[in-house]
């Protein structure tokens, strides 16, 4: 639960200011990353090895090429992703898919002359009823027009935790403040919300969050389509997505900010002990998308 | 430890010898003329045997000499001393009034010995400020703020502007124990930090305690603030009160029967509300956005030996957004106080009070969807207190304090499509009671002493469960292990301390003198905070099996010495704290509706070291003070910062401020204040990396607090035009006052931090990562208010 720094702004009387500034950045060695949100959905799969950069490096990352990158299967496959040339590596599903329910995938990858691996559990996504609107005015939310909520409900016992992802007319509403995440029906894992629909803040967190200069306009218009996929994680991925989130945006907590925090991590360099930074897991996907009346 | 203990008794014996011998009392109150509010610290000085006293924090003095006539004379800084010719054969009460200076012209000034109290009194490392200088002080918006004075003080400091609280000596704002009229006061701030809950016009004295803590103080380790409310007009009816651009304030003091009781109620109250509200369409014109708070005080005489005052507080911040959200925070105190004289020797107190903190947070608009969410922190005290003046030489204070606290983390209702999910915490538990005793002495000439013990005890209870937790890597969350369920007041972790505490002076001549101090501190209840600024949601949590109390020892030494009688007066002091079991946090703590919260904290330790010059001018037209501070406080925590020392978020190795005061004529008053501090340490990332479209920030040396933010400096001024006053009789005198507030318009940083554009970045666009600088005032700001008195 973040403090509702609106208030502060408000209660500043707008006075407070906010500058861009140059600044240097202490030299730090570029870190190896994996990027390996896999799913079991009949399409290519992606894992993406690349470096950490310097912060204000505003270019591309560079991948790294070269690497062995097998997912094993607790059913006894071993899936070779293959090396795509520009550090992406991909495994496309022939007739088959990742995995059901319940299994266990290890990620081996070689590189450099590391091994690094990491382990996730395939979990079950609830199914999403309904996508249902409402026409708001005069709302302290936001500009008048149509707003959507998604109504699912969180399964049965502790500890299930999703990211729900939209899509606004096939476009992923990629936006750091749009990344919504759910431990069991609620935020995190204090506060037990389990086995219930999804809390409204949850539920309505499929609005695109408008820009700057947009900011009249409403975040659905009759014949947009709306597509919303519930991801399921495993509970260190939920835990790294959380702290990603949080860590972009804690300047906007402006003097409430908390202490810079690395990300965890789910992956281990079992031959150097050296920082991995990235997650390793394997979603199983609901989906609905409706046209909005 | 068990030397300095065994002195302490050993000097204590020897004072209880001094008892028994023939002996007469002159005691009674010292008071303003004007209002009859009695005088905390003036002083009754006998001239013939150069032996005095200062008045209690209730205006009660008490010495005691052999039979004989002298003169006493009678002293307040800001007031005209009086001399008595006393033929004293018994014992004697007088109660004395002092006439305000104001009441003539500043000229020709009669002061006696309370101007040169900073060299000759035993305490060191005490501020006070009175509200005559607090009100002149140029304040954010034109109002006059007790915290933000104290913060031009050496060695008080803030993270930033808006921040709530203070830091003393190093130390964190949960350190510092915040009494009003000996209630606590969990949250200090209103609107965040820009205002406090002190009311000026219902305030008699501020004392702030930042070293050299008497034993009659506990329960922080850091820092004693002591707010003593006005008593309120005991001979006519006034009514004070001003017209400023947040705020209005009004004020009322009378007596309930003349000159034996009397009352005060203050209020005020925001209108940032009002004033928007022209500019909000629709549902918007529902929104709340106030504060406000009363202070309300009434004291009656019963009969020369017992007194009652009975004061309370109650203040509160309202943000509400139609019918969609609402949020409010405040605090409520409470205090009844009797002060019983059992001879002209013994003066007791018995304070009782109550004391509340609690916040509310509500969302959604219907029944079927919503979520409520409220915290507090409550405690009753049971406070006996008593002073024994042996002679002028000797004062014994001894007495005792129990505190019950109930702790209410988070009660938290979620209902989600009419399922209602209650994810409330358990209450915690716990009392603290504490003894002590203290001596305040002087031997021969050149030396005072106040030196004295507090045995303090912290049992932490049922109702509720106890956790026990596993071990995990240092840094990290530590898993629950077990869990133990305890009944009602049922023990479940005790802890007791034993502090020391040893205040000297040594005169060294009629203008200087050195004094020196070590106090041994203990705070069982701590503020769980991880912002750079503390937000109104932080909860208090009591000293549990798995959180140890915080200790503090800290060691002072000064030179005081005044110049040209007494217009000057130095302070220097140097000191070295060190702090055991500090709270810490490990890296995305989960603070908030947390049952296993403790799993989420870290134990440190801190140690904080400075040198603090304070030169003040307290005569002429031209009066004012300098203050300057080189300080450093660090933290050593396993899992921070590569177990390393660090600095703490609110070190700054240099703070200057001068405030400056000047009396054009009788109608015109000028002030300024400048400050200049070093940039507060920040940790920046180092790297960035990519994960799933999103880029990360990553500090990939894991340092923290290594970098500083540039330095902070400011000027404000005021200008205050004194109505005119064409008959002596007249009733109604209004004051303008005049202020800008970062007159330079200076975009002071309070933060920089890391950021990435809000608006959308299409796939195949690079994000972009900057540095942005935050400047909670980000232009000068001019105000005008009108303040008035009516008698």
């Amino acid at each position: 639960m973040r403090f509702p720094v609106i208030i502060f702004l408000l209660g500043t009387l707008a006075s407070s200011c906010m500058d861009v500034v140059d600044i240097e950045t202490a030299d730090a060695p570029p870190l190896l990353t994996v990027d390996a949100w896999l799913n079991d959905q009949n399409v290519t799969q992606i894992i993406k090895l690349s470096k950490s950069q310097e912060y204000f490096d505003t270019s591309f990352v560079e991948g790294v090429q070269g690497a062995s990158v097998v997912v094993e299967v607790s059913d006894g496959r071993e899936l070779s992703f293959q090396d795509d040339g520009s550090g992406i590596y991909t495994w496309t599903p022939n007739g088959e898919i990742l995995g059901t329910i319940g299994d266990v995938f290890s990620l081996v990858i070689e590189v450099e002359n590391r091994q690094i691996i990491g382990n996730s559990t395939l979990r079950a996504s609830p199914e999403i009823d309904s996508i249902v609107f409402e026409y708001r005015e005069d709302d302290i939310r936001g500009a008048d027009g149509i707003y959507a909520q998604f109504f699912a409900r969180d399964l049965p016992g502790l500890g299930d935790t999703y990211w729900i992802k939209t899509f606004k007319n096939e476009q992923y509403l990629n936006k750091p403040s749009e990344i919504n995440l759910a431990y069991d029906a609620g935020f995190d894992a204090g506060a037990e919300i389990d086995g219930l629909i999804f809390i409204p803040p949850i539920r309505e967190s499929i609005n695109p969050i408008p820009d700057e200069d947009e900011e009249d306009n409403a975040p659905w218009e009759v014949g947009d389509i709306i597509r919303v996929e519930i991801h399921s994680l495993n509970v260190e991925s939920f835990d790294f997505m959380s702290r990603v989130r949080d860590e972009i945006l804690n300047g906007t907590n402006t003097i409430f900010a908390s202490p810079i925090a690395n990300t965890s991590s789910n992956l281990r360099d079992i031959s150097s002990g050296e920082t991995v930074l990235g997650a390793f897991n394997v979603a199983s996907i609901s989906i609905r998308q409706v046209v909005v009346q | 430890m068990e030397k300095i203990v065994t002195l302490l008794l050993a000097c204590f014996v020897f004072s209880i010898s001094l008892f028994g011998q023939e002996k007469v009392t002159l005691s009674g109150y010292i008071k303003d003329g004007e209002s009859g509010e009695t005088l905390i610290g003036a002083t009754a000085y006998i001239l013939e045997t150069q032996q005095g006293v200062t008045s209690n924090e209730y205006g009660y003095y008490s010495l005691t000499v052999e039979p004989g006539s002298y003169t006493v004379e009678f002293a307040y800084l800001g007031f005209e001393a009086q001399k008595k010719e006393v033929d004293l054969q018994s014992n004697e009460t007088m109660d004395v009034e002092l006439g305000s200076e104001a009441a003539q012209l500043e000229e020709v000034i009669v002061i006696g010995e309370a101007e040169d109290q900073n060299v000759t009194d035993v305490e060191m490392s005490v501020n006070k400020l009175d509200m005559k200088t607090i009100q002149r002080i140029p304040g954010f918006l034109g109002e006059p703020e007790v915290i933000r004075g104290l913060q031009l003080l050496p060695g008080v400091t803030t993270v930033g502007e808006g921040a709530t609280g203070f830091n003393v000596r190093g130390g964190s704002i949960d350190q510092n124990l915040v009494l009003l009229d000996e209630a606590p006061v969990f949250n200090s701030s209103h609107l965040f930090g820009f205002f406090s809950v002190f009311n000026p016009d219902a305030i008699k004295d501020v004392k702030l305690y930042k070293g050299g803590i008497p034993s009659r103080y506990g329960g922080r380790i850091s820092s004693i603030l002591d707010v003593r409310m006005k008593e309120g007009n005991i001979k006519n009816l006034s009514l004070e009160g001003g017209i400023g651009s947040v705020f209005s304030r009004l004020s009322i003091e009378a007596p309930i029967v003349k000159d034996k009781g009397s009352f005060i109620v203050a209020g005020r109250r925001s209108y940032i509300d009002f004033l928007a509200k022209p500019f909000l369409r629709g549902d918007l014109k529902e929104s709340v956005l106030n504060f406000y708070d009363l202070t309300l005080k009434a004291n009656y005489n019963i009969n020369e030996k017992n007194r009652v005052y009975l004061s309370g507080y109650f203040g509160r911040d309202n943000f509400g957004f139609a019918e969609d959200a609402g949020f409010s925070w405040g605090n409520s105190t409470g205090t009844l106080r009797w002060n019983h004289l059992f001879s002209e020797k013994l003066f007791s107190n018995l304070t009782l009070f109550l004391s509340d903190y609690d916040y509310a947070i509500d969302f959604g608009s219907d029944a079927v969807n919503s979520f409520t969410w409220n915290a507090n922190i409550d405690n009753y005290s049971f406070k006996p207190e008593f002073t024994y003046f042996i002679n002028p030489d000797n004062i014994l204070r001894f007495g005792g304090q129990v505190v019950v606290y109930t702790f209410e983390p988070g009660n938290a209702q979620g209902v989600s499509e009419g399922e209602i999910s209650d994810v409330s915490l358990n209450k915690q538990y716990a009392i603290e009671s504490a003894a002590y005793v203290e001596m305040e002495q002087e031997i021969g000439s050149r030396i005072s002493l106040n030196y004295g013990l507090r045995l303090s005890h912290f049992n932490y209870t049922g109702e509720g469960n106890a956790y026990t937790y596993g071990e995990a890597p240092a840094g990290q969350r530590r898993p629950v292990s077990g869990v133990e369920s305890f009944d009602q007041w049922e023990s479940i972790e005790t802890y007791l301390n034993l502090e020391p505490r040893l205040s000297l002076k040594y005169q060294l001549n009629n203008v200087s003198s050195l004094k020196a101090s070590y106090n041994r501190t203990t705070q069982y209840i701590h503020l769980i905070s991880n912002t750079t600024a503390s937000t109104p949601l932080d909860v208090w949590t009591p000293s549990t099996n798995n959180i140890k109390p915080q200790l503090g020892d800290q060691v002072a030494f000064g030179y005081f010495r005044n110049f040209v009688d007494n217009t000057y007066e130095l302070s220097s002091e140097i000191y070295y704290k060190k702090m055991q079991n500090l709270v810490d946090y490990i890296d995305g703590a989960n603070l908030l509706l947390n049952e296993f919260i403790e799993g989420d904290l870290l134990e440190g330790e801190g140690r904080a070291y400075g040198w603090e010059l304070q030169i003040k001018k307290n005569k002429g037209r031209l009066t004012g003070w300098l203050s300057y501070a080189l300080a450093r406080t660090e933290r050593r925590v396993e899992g921070i910062n590569r177990d390393e020392w660090y600095p703490s978020r609110y070190d700054q190795l240099h703070n200057l401020s001068i405030s400056a005061f000047y009396e054009l004529n009788e109608r015109w008053t000028f002030s300024g204040t400048f400050v200049l501090n070093s940039g507060t340490p920040t940790t920046f990332a180092t790297s960035r990396f990519e994960q799933q479209g999103y880029v990360v920030p990553h500090n990939a040396i894991d340092t923290r607090n290594n970098v500083r933010i540039p330095t902070y400096h400011r000027l404000d001024l005021a200008a205050t035009l004194k109505g005119k006053k064409k008959r002596p009789d007249q009733k109604w005198v209004g004051d303008w006052v005049f202020s800008v507030y970062n007159l330079y318009n200076r975009r002071n940083p309070f933060s920089i931090y890391f950021n990435q554009p809000e608006d959308r970045v299409l796939p195949d666009q690079p994000t972009i990562t900057e540095a942005i600088q935050l400047s909670v005032i980000g232009s000068f700001i001019p105000s005008v208010s009108y303040n008035f008195k009516f008698r």
